[in-house]
């Protein structure tokens, strides 16, 4: 991995560091260490910082001083001696994959020439990690899924996709956590409930989780959605090894 | 207290923007125009984070159940109570029981309305801005009461005006940074997006505005990566959309150009079918 990033300003007050084109946990860790010591040594500064995949964003303050800020981030980048917390945890997200929820399960199985009962297999056997959350508050950006369901994003996005759905986008799976338009292959939807402003910690999943989805009947879906409404519905959550 | 008897389009409670969530997902939202929101607030001595009501296209009618001091500023609306004309971008004292109405903007799109104190709303996530996927609220419904502050200082009963600079809702060419995907495009492309004028869609929204052209640019999708207000992004079908207030944290299309601080403002203010030329910076 090459541990220089390219950075370059991004408009008046944000700098992009960009890192070689590799989606791994490793490269995860790494931006969160290159984070985690921009916060320590300028966070004076910083309004707040976005991860991605292979790149980090960081946004200034009003008060700032941009103009030898790229300067500054480059002098402090060395993440040689600077360690930080893994904390691996697993959350399993129930999803039901049949219809009316999975929308373009069918259409997937035409494409990909696999059954629909395959597909399921497939989405359901990997341990996704967590890269980082954007797009929607709370969505997951998961890594992980099997090249076999790679699939694009369809050419007209759809208007209205509700809040729950599991689609597929390219080489990603993720979970639409609001109602949205959105352009992903729906397979499935689960009852959880991925953001809550109320709750200290708003997103449900969080980057650097690692998350498992698992096959429900439609009656534990409605079940599931009772008891999150409720608030007795408990999470699968482990401390994965 | 002012209570509101219609609501106008897209008639919301805005403030300078959500910060510091923008990492598990949250939009920034905030003023859309943020020139005209900070001098309506300024011009009533409050901070530039107080929350304003903001309306697009066309404004609401608000019945005053008390007194009250404000600043009404942004696009061209002609405030009036009972007949009687109130002028933009100046300090307002009016009367209990007045009932103002905005009709519609004969020029840009946002306005604000400041009041002494600011608006007493529920902040969520640090910020009273409303957001379909945030706040309690979407959009300001009939019949609302909206509170303000209290305030120590003395009601002023003079009108103030401050020299408000307005040239800039006629701006045709608006400040642009390289974004981080400008150098992937070929020369030609890079050229075109420098000299052209793109038109504003009428699809255009707090989320984002669609800009038409004729041009063949496009390009790739890209890893995605972290987006902001004022990002211009263009697809690989060749679509063209600036990111706005409430876009999303992050993106898969390619960044092509950014906009400043400033040009976002400018932006928000044109109406379909207006047009603007990127300034390269």
């Amino acid at each position: 991995m090459n541990p220089k990033p390219k950075i370059q300003r991004f408009g008046d007050r944000a700098f992009l560091l960009e890192w070689n084109q590799e989606i791994s946990e490793e490269m995860y860790h790494h931006i969160i260490k290159v984070r985690d010591l921009i916060w320590r040594s300028l966070g004076e500064e910083v309004l707040e910082m976005v991860p991605a995949f292979h790149s980090l964003t960081v946004f200034l303050k009003p008060e700032a001083d941009v103009s030898n800020f790229l300067d500054r981030i480059e002098a402090i980048i060395d993440t040689k001696d600077f360690q930080h917390d893994i904390n691996k945890v697993l959350i399993t997200i129930p999803v039901c994959y049949d219809a009316p929820f999975s929308l373009d399960i069918e259409e997937l199985a035409h494409k990909k020439e696999i059954s629909i009962p395959e597909i399921i297999v497939l989405h359901t056997a990997p341990v996704y990690f967590v890269h980082f959350l954007g797009f929607l508050p709370g969505f997951p950006y998961l890594g992980g899924l099997d090249k076999r369901l790679h699939c694009p994003r369809k050419k007209e996005p759809r208007q209205f996709i509700s809040k729950g759905s599991v689609g597929i986008g390219g080489n990603q799976t993720g979970i639409y956590t609001s109602n949205s338009p959105g352009g992903w292959n729906i397979i499935g939807k689960s009852p959880l409930k991925f953001f809550d402003v109320t709750k200290e910690n708003s997103a449900l999943i969080q980057a650097g989780n690692y998350v498992k989805f698992e096959k429900i009947s439609q009656e534990q879906y409605r079940e599931i959605e009772s008891q999150v409404v409720t608030g007795d519905y408990n999470l699968k959550k482990k401390l994965n090894d | 207290m002012i209570k509101v008897v219609s609501t106008g389009l897209q008639t919301s409670i805005q403030d300078l923007g959500r910060y510091g969530y923008r990492y598990i997902g949250v939009p920034c939202s905030g003023t859309m125009d943020k020139k005209s929101a900070v001098l309506a607030n300024h011009l009533l001595g409050n901070d530039a984070t107080a929350p304003l009501l903001e309306f697009g296209h066309q404004g609401p009618v608000l019945q005053f159940m008390e007194d009250t001091e404000i600043a009404i500023t942004g696009a061209g609306f002609n405030p009036s109570v009972s007949g009687e004309l109130f002028a933009l971008n100046k300090r307002l004292f009016i009367e209990k029981g007045s009932v103002m109405s905005f009709g519609l903007a004969s020029s840009g799109v946002w306005a604000y309305i400041a009041v002494r104190g600011g608006f007493l709303v529920e902040r969520v996530l640090q910020s009273s801005s409303f957001h379909s996927l945030i706040s309690p609220e979407l959009s300001i419904q009939k019949g609302t009461v909206l509170k303000n502050k209290a305030f120590e200082k003395r009601i002023n009963r003079k009108n103030a005006v401050l020299r408000a600079s307005t040239h800039y809702f006629k701006q045709h060419e608006i400040e642009v940074y390289r974004g981080p995907e400008f150098a992937t495009l070929n020369k030609s492309h890079q050229r075109e997006l420098a000299i052209s004028a793109f038109t504003i869609s009428g699809q255009s929204n707090r989320m984002a505005t669609v800009l038409d052209h004729k041009l063949k640019l496009s390009a790739p999708e890209i890893i995605t990566s972290a987006v902001q207000p004022g990002t211009v992004q263009l697809t690989p079908s060749g679509k063209m959309l600036v990111l706005m207030r409430d876009a999303q944290t992050t993106g898969g299309y390619a960044r092509v150009l950014q906009l400043t601080e400033e040009a976002i403002s400018i932006l928000s203010q044109k109406r379909t079918g207006d047009s603007v030329v990127f300034k390269l910076l």
